[in-house]
């Protein structure tokens, strides 16, 4: 059970890690950005009170140290300098290493802990002494990690006026102790007044302390002599608070205190009655302590001690007070949203499939039994059963504006690296896609990227004599387009170099001298294993394997890669992405007994195929498609069916990586809602099927990979032309 | 001399702040010094403000100390009754009178 937890704590701490990246990332941009800050340091505060409650003992103390230097940076004291915000990362990058590791972690995960932790205490006393701002002086015999916050109570009383505002945009509750002088009528002070108007801040507690009012026969009646205690839920800043009381401030006494932070939430209950009493100095903390020793009741303690009947009710209300905005704050974060496993959704998607499938059955057994009432209800049922797939593949989609803010830290290391300026843009970071397709364009995203800082963006001098600005772009957008998204990595570097990549290609066997390509197809060729433009082999970009790996994946994906470059100026590698991989349109054909399934998406046209063409195909598969040349692929020989073709065949017209292929078949059946299913291991490695679906009489198709299949009608060109 | 059989209700009517503290003042008490019990009747109120408050306050005790009864009655209008509740006097709003003064915090020593 325990393993279960921590499996979520882990989850959602590489999702707190990932926000903490976020916004160091853009504090570096705009360093004042006090909710940055804010957001960075309760990021700290969470990790470290997770980790501590599910046993990760090292994390939880390794970030209880980062936090309290942030906590000065939160305060003013220390400016989120690059430095800092360089060690922090790198204490982030260290926080997900240990948390992939068994608790207690290896020594030496121990040292690099130790090591990062010298590091920012170098840094925090490297600049004491810096002047006002940053600097810091830590008490005599004091090391860092015995720097706290120091809490409102601990500050000279007098400070408040030049005390910073702490939280910024946090909802926090305030204990509000409201002190007016007894002739604060004389001027004119309505003190109710006042109280209305803090109440307009948020949830307000109010309560009036009566027992300094004496009996009517010696009352002053133009003296107050009641005081309050406000208990305030709001966004508002302590100076706000203070801003009420501007015109009383000679004539008041207002004791402000922050007694919860919603957000940075504490799970489970307030303060108990009696720490209430003793932290407002009703009662000391000996004597609460001693009753719960005694196991008296809390009630009988107060009376037993003459407190007075108001104080106890006060510190009841602050207690109602706090567990209420607690418990609000809970409920709004919990219906927002809720986490589900992946692997639940996976199952969902499973079971609607199935449901997919069961419903072609049902069409088909109407329509073949001629039973009225049966289809018509098999049309509604078709009806609900594709709303009931577009909700199912909505919930699996996920705005890909996660992925992208991934890189905007490697693109930050790279050109540090080396030694480049590139800024990342983004552009379409809500355009949502499913699930498990995000997850397997990270890689590829990872590789073009690195290739665009790489090789496209310039060094700045080089990027200064060409005439452009020191600093390169590298921008992400990602937009819908039909039954896709298309993603596109574009840069303002140097752009593709034809004809390097042309001679480059022929000195490894690529191609041959002889051979005419068009730009688009030496383009292409960086897609070709063992191809690198690179003079040398670095770190960044490895050993060439990266586009062509590229290439892979995105078939994989059933996707297509497209590149274009301007001279000079720039890079564009457009992916184009199927939105899902669970369920897609297909268009259903047959080859004798068989049926197979081309993903619609890809295909363009159907024509037919007529005996006297045949005659004419001879030795090379190439027809004349209203003037265009069509080379084409039997896929009767290459599935091996045997018997002979029907007199008209049909050729399913598919765009394959931009060029026009056709396959040729037997029979179009027509348009099919296709659930993907896997071949399994065994047929894993099958060249040219995807995938298989059930259809609606219970038999299976296979769906085609038209991208391996064109490359294989492609290759077989080649050959032909070659001989 | 004080009837001790007699009840007195002390009609407070319209808007009252501090100028009229003075006066209310030393009517309640003289209800309170007459009588064996004193009804505050606060239906005709249209606005209270802290100094009456505190004096209502001052009443009961005082009343108590008397060894005399005093209640507060009426229908409150929803100003008066806002007044009790963002004061911080009371937790629950009330219109009613009768029922507000079981809710004003500390009002009631004994009853």
């Amino acid at each position: 059970m325990i393993d279960k937890f921590k499996d979520t704590f882990k989850e959602e701490a590489f999702e707190l890690l990932n926000n903490l990246e976020n916004s160091l990332l853009e504090l570096e941009d705009n360093p004042e950005n006090k909710e940055e800050v804010s957001a960075v340091f309760r990021t700290m505060h969470t990790i470290k009170g997770s980790a501590a409650m599910f046993g990760f003992q090292h994390i939880s103390e390794f970030t209880h140290d980062i936090e309290n230097i942030l906590d000065l940076v939160r305060e003013g004291k220390v400016a989120a300098s690059q430095e800092l915000i360089d060690l922090t990362l790198a204490a982030r990058d260290h926080i997900r290493l240990l948390l992939n590791e068994p608790e207690p972690p290896a020594d030496e995960l121990v040292k690099k802990s130790e090591a990062l932790l010298k590091d920012f205490k170098d840094y925090i006393s490297s600049v004491s002494g810096e002047g006002p701002k940053q600097s810091i002086t830590l008490p005599e015999g004091k090391s860092i990690e015995d720097v706290r916050v120091i809490s409102d109570d601990e500050a000279p009383a007098d400070s408040y006026v030049e005390k910073k505002d702490v939280h910024h945009d946090h909802t926090v509750i305030y204990r509000i102790r409201i002190k007016l002088e007894e002739d604060i009528f004389q001027n004119g002070t309505k003190p109710l007044m006042l109280l209305r108007e803090l109440e307009e801040f948020g949830d307000f507690t109010c309560v009036a302390y009566t027992h300094l009012i004496p009996e009517l026969d010696s009352i002053d009646p133009e003296k107050n002599y009641t005081f309050w205690d406000v208990i305030l839920t709001t966004k508002k800043k302590e100076n706000d608070i203070r801003d009420v009381f501007i015109f009383v401030e000679d004539s008041c006494e207002l004791d402000i205190k922050v007694i919860d932070d919603l957000d940075t939430i504490d799970e489970g209950k307030y303060k108990r009655l009696g720490e209430i009493l003793s932290e407002r100095g009703v009662v000391d903390e000996l004597r609460t302590e001693q009753a719960a020793n005694a196991q008296k009741k809390i009630g009988q303690i107060l009376e037993e001690e003459g407190v007075p009947k108001s104080d106890v009710f006060g510190a009841l209300e602050e207690q109602a007070h706090v567990e209420r905005s607690r418990q609000r704050v809970q409920s709004e974060m919990s219906s927002s949203s809720i986490r589900v496993s992946s692997e639940k959704l996976d199952n969902l998607v499973d079971l609607v499939g199935e449901v997919v499938t069961l419903q072609a059955r049902l069409a088909q057994t109407a329509n073949t039994i001629q039973h009225g009432e049966l289809s018509a209800i098999s049309e509604n049922f078709e009806r609900l059963t594709a709303e009931l797939r577009d909700e199912t593949m909505s919930v699996r989609m996920l705005p890909i504006g996660t992925t992208f803010s991934k890189f905007k830290r490697l693109v930050r290391d790279l050109s540090r690296d080396l030694g480049k300026e590139v800024e990342m843009l983004t552009e379409g970071g809500e355009t949502e896609l499913d699930k498990t397709v995000i997850e397997r364009l990270n890689d590829p995203l990872v590789h073009i990227i690195r290739n665009s800082i790489d090789h496209g963006v310039e060094m700045p001098d080089e990027r200064t004599a060409a005439g452009k600005k020191p600093a390169g772009w590298v921008k992400l957008s990602a937009l819908h387009s039909g039954a896709n998204v298309l993603i596109r990595i574009e840069d303002d570097g140097a752009g593709l170099n034809k004809e390097k990549i042309r001679q480059k290609a022929i000195n490894k066997e690529i191609i041959s001298e002889k051979q005419e390509l068009s730009d688009k197809e030496v383009y292409r060729l960086i897609f070709a294993p063992g191809f690198s433009t690179a003079q040398n082999v670095t770190s960044v970009s490895g050993r060439g394997v990266g586009m062509d790996v590229v290439k892979k994946e995105i078939d994989n994906l059933s996707g297509t890669v497209d590149v274009e470059s301007r001279d000079g100026s720039g890079t564009v590698i457009t992916l184009k992405i199927p939105l899902t991989l669970a369920i897609i349109e297909g268009l259903l054909v047959s080859i004798k007994d068989s049926k197979f399934v081309f993903p619609l998406g890809a295909v363009e046209e159907c024509i037919e195929l007529k005996k006297e063409q045949k005659e004419s195909e001879k030795e090379r598969k190439i027809l004349n498609n209203r003037g265009e040349l069509l080379p084409f692929l039997r896929l009767r020989e290459v599935f091996h069916t045997e018997g002979s073709p029907p007199d008209i065949e049909q050729i399913v017209v598919v765009n394959a990586a931009g060029e026009k292929v056709g396959f040729v078949v037997d029979n179009v059946i027509g348009d099919h809602q296709t659930v993907i299913k896997n071949l399994g291991k065994m047929y894993r490695d099958l060249e040219g099927i995807s995938g298989a679906t059930i259809l609606g009489d219970g038999s299976v198709a296979l769906i085609l990979d038209v991208q391996k299949l064109a490359a294989k009608v492609a290759a077989e060109e080649k050959e032909k032309v070659g001989t | 001399m004080a009837d001790n059989e007699s009840m007195k209700v002390v009609n407070l009517e319209g808007s009252l702040g501090i100028d009229k503290a003075h006066s209310i003042k030393d009517e309640i008490t003289a209800a309170v010094d007459k009588n064996k019990k004193v009804m505050i009747n606060l239906s005709h109120v249209e606005y209270i403000d802290l100094s009456i408050i505190q004096l209502l306050y001052a009443a009961r005790s005082y009343a108590e100390k008397e060894k005399k009864e005093l209640h507060l009655t009426g229908n409150l209008q929803d100003e008066v009754r806002d007044s009790f509740l963002i004061g911080g006097f009371c937790r629950q709003a009330t219109n009613d009178a009768s029922k507000l003064e079981k809710e004003l915090i500390d009002f009631l020593q004994q009853d």
